[in-house]
């Protein structure tokens, strides 16, 4: 039996080797597309901006903005605020030095006051919408503080009915300094899962493995309805190799080239991205864990077809399903609830939850646990299934 | 057992679902003997066969190779045969040398072992030169060959080829054939499935002619002949007395029919071989000189349309 798996999986490894398209699906494609989302996405880092804050007003309100909100801890790591002239703001976005100006006015802290109108104007560089987005978003949300703080004060004042002018700048200050410590209007994200961090490339990394893991591994199943079709099947069978040393040698090859796969994605993510997919330890287990439930699933539906074409197209739509539901073209914690909850009805789901987990909380193997036992019974119930199934191919 | 058949199977039986596919064949090979399993597309061969190999399960009957049980011992039935199947079975994208070393590891050969097979059975297919290419690029009659030297590879006691000349072009069958009728002399026991009744006549010491699942004869080709009262045809051209060469001709026992035509005599005999000396000194005392004998022998075409109402290729 042992002879028989070994000799049948150093068959199909070597066919599998010379086969060009496999090597291009189990290595090459992985990181492409890895690369390709990482960048669609950010590239390889977080969101970064650069603006130019021209203060005109030189008061409490302007430098509630600036020193308040845009020098904030939660924006001070993504932004980089150049303090202009107001007449160089303009000049520097259309020389797309900045992402964008902030101009506020001579008047800004003087309007506040008085609760007359003020404009601050943002001025957005073509070429990083979501940049001039995120200033946009920025200045309109410390307006509306400051307009819902001046109503609380000003009726305050009006109570009080002695508004000198050193009262007044000491309530311009308060408007200014409250507006800008209440909660940033927009939170900037670069891929959030659970409402954390995660760099493209220790998201898009793991996440193409496990997409292109199913491809590459169902080559195992499949190439059981390709050996019946040729007659090598009969063949074997006719030679006294027991029946299960056949099926469990097409699996260890699936399982060699699967685990390779992901192995040499998380090697090349991380020399040329510098991703860090986590413990090692607990990256293998995962990897095991996602390759038994890969293999498990290709196995049953290439059970249910007849042909190895009309199994390729079974296994398409089932892989491109998983994919799509489990979350590796798309940030898990983009989807809408539904579909992150319809997630954890799929092996890449609880995969990649389990390398989000490493990357963002740390930890070892306890902190994969659930992920690496979850999928590890779906392929167990799965193959068990397709060995149930399989048996008709390989019976006499 | 080493003098008993390899081949022993008794009350072969196979039904699919409301078709019986073979209805209680039964026959033996013996060692060196080459047997052949005659008839047309869909009568039961492949079947029997598959059942013989292990391949198939079986409805009810008995298998016996090399003295082991096909029910109490089937591994070391199935080492004992060597399988060729009926369509090339080898990997396209693996060299001819790789496939072989593949399916001798099969067969539990190794090491320096395997390789003095795997190189005495290229050899023999004449494939030597070939070895390195991949399957894909050969033709259809080295493939052939290369499939059939798959199973040969273990030395088994006996081979059982489902065809193994469909769809080959003349050259590559005639080198097919040479490769099968050299085995009888190694000791190798031949189970040999054809619709082809040339190669049935060429090759097997003893047929057996299959029918709709049915064995409906077995024996050496005389032997099915004369179990159906075929005779054999004589044309001889000669000058001289033909009438008196006639006359003397049908006095001779074993000669059922004979006539004057012109340029000659016919005559229709049992076992006209042995009967064509005698025929020649009877045409000499009746003063004919005989010019040339042509003997038409019937041949298992002519056996199994008597037996079965229809041509082989029906």
């Amino acid at each position: 039996m042992l002879r028989t798996t070994l000799l049948v999986a150093a068959k199909d490894l070597r066919q599998r080797l010379r086969d060009r398209s496999a090597l291009v699906i189990a290595f090459i494609a992985p990181f492409v597309l890895a690369a390709i989302i990482g960048l669609a996405f950010g590239g390889d880092s977080a969101f970064r901006a650069t603006y130019a804050a021209a203060d005109a007003d030189r008061g409490p309100v302007a430098a509630g903005f600036t020193d308040g909100v845009l020098a904030s801890p939660g924006l001070r790591d993504l932004l980089t605020v150049r303090k202009v002239d107001p007449g160089e703001a303009r000049a520097l976005v259309d020389r797309g030095e900045v992402d964008a100006a902030f101009l506020l006015p001579a008047d800004l802290s003087a309007s506040v006051q008085a609760g007359r109108p003020a404009t601050v104007t943002v001025f957005e560089a073509g070429d990083n919408p979501i940049a001039g987005q995120v200033a946009r978003s920025l200045a309109e949300a410390y307006a509306a503080e400051l307009a819902a703080t001046s109503l609380a004060v000003a009726t305050a004042l009006d109570t009080a009915g002695t508004a000198g002018q050193a009262s007044a700048a000491a309530e311009a200050r308060r408007l200014g300094e409250r507006a800008a410590a209440s909660p940033l209007p927009v939170r900037l994200v670069e891929g959030q899962v659970g409402g954390r961090s995660i760099e493209p490339a220790n998201y898009f990394g793991p996440s193409m493995a496990i997409f292109f893991l199913f491809f590459t591994v169902s080559f195992g199943a499949r190439s059981i309805l390709a050996e019946r079709q040729q007659g090598t099947l009969r063949r074997l069978l006719a030679s006294a190799a027991p029946p299960g040393g056949v099926l469990a040698g097409k699996a260890l090859a699936a399982f060699t080239l699967g685990t390779s796969s992901v192995l040499v994605m998380w090697l090349a993510t991380a020399v040329v991205f510098g991703a860090d997919w986590g413990d090692p330890v607990a990256v293998v287990a995962l990897t095991v864990s996602s390759v038994v439930s890969a293999i498990g699933i290709t196995a049953l539906v290439v059970t249910l077809a007849r042909t190895d074409e009309q199994a390729e197209g079974y296994s398409s739509l089932v892989v491109f399903t998983l994919a799509l539901l489990g979350g590796n073209f798309i940030y898990l914690a983009q989807l809408p609830e539904a579909l992150q909850q319809a997630s954890l009805l799929t092996p890449n789901g609880w995969a990649l939850r389990g390398f989000v987990d490493l990357v963002a909380d740390g930890g070892g193997l306890a902190t994969v646990a659930r992920p690496v036992a979850v999928t590890l019974a779906i392929g167990l119930v799965t193959g068990g299934l397709a060995l149930y199934r399989a048996r008709r191919l390989v019976a006499a | 057992m080493d003098d008993g058949p390899v081949l022993w199977c008794k009350d072969l039986r196979k039904r699919f679902k409301e078709r019986l596919a073979v209805d209680g064949v039964g026959f033996e090979v013996a060692p060196g003997e080459t047997y052949g399993l005659l008839g047309p597309n869909g009568a039961g061969k492949t079947t029997t066969i598959s059942m013989i190999c292990g391949l198939l399960r079986r409805d009810g009957g008995e298998v016996t190779v090399a003295g082991a049980s096909l029910d109490r011992d089937p591994g070391r039935v199935k080492a004992a045969i060597g399988y060729v199947p009926q369509d090339v079975a080898l990997y396209p994208d693996l060299s001819g040398l790789e496939n072989l070393r593949f399916w001798g590891r099969m067969y539990g050969l190794d090491g320096r072992g395997l390789n003095e097979r795997v190189e005495a059975t290229l050899e023999v297919v004449g494939l030597t030169e070939r070895a390195g290419d991949k399957v894909a690029d050969y033709s259809g009659g080295m493939a052939r060959r290369l499939n059939i030297a798959a199973g040969l590879l273990h030395r088994p006691r006996l081979l059982v080829l489902d065809e193994p000349t469909a769809g080959v072009d003349p050259q590559s069958r005639n080198a097919i054939l040479e490769n099968v009728e050299a085995l009888g002399g190694e000791g190798v026991a031949v189970l040999y499935t054809t619709h082809y009744m040339e190669e049935a006549e060429r090759l097997c010491d003893r047929v057996g002619i299959i029918d709709q699942g049915r064995l409906v004869a077995e024996g050496t080709r005389r032997e099915l002949v004369a179990s159906v009262g075929e005779r054999d045809r004589i044309e001889l051209a000669a000058t001289g007395d033909l009438a008196g060469l006639a006359a003397a001709a049908a006095r001779l026992d074993g000669v059922d029919e004979a006539g004057v035509v012109a340029g000659g005599v016919h005559l229709v005999a049992r076992d006209g071989r042995r009967l064509l000396p005698r025929l020649l000194e009877a045409a000499e005392g009746a003063g004919a000189e005989v010019t040339s004998v042509e003997l038409v022998e019937p041949d298992l075409e002519a056996v199994f349309l008597h037996l079965t109402g229809k041509a082989l290729r029906d």
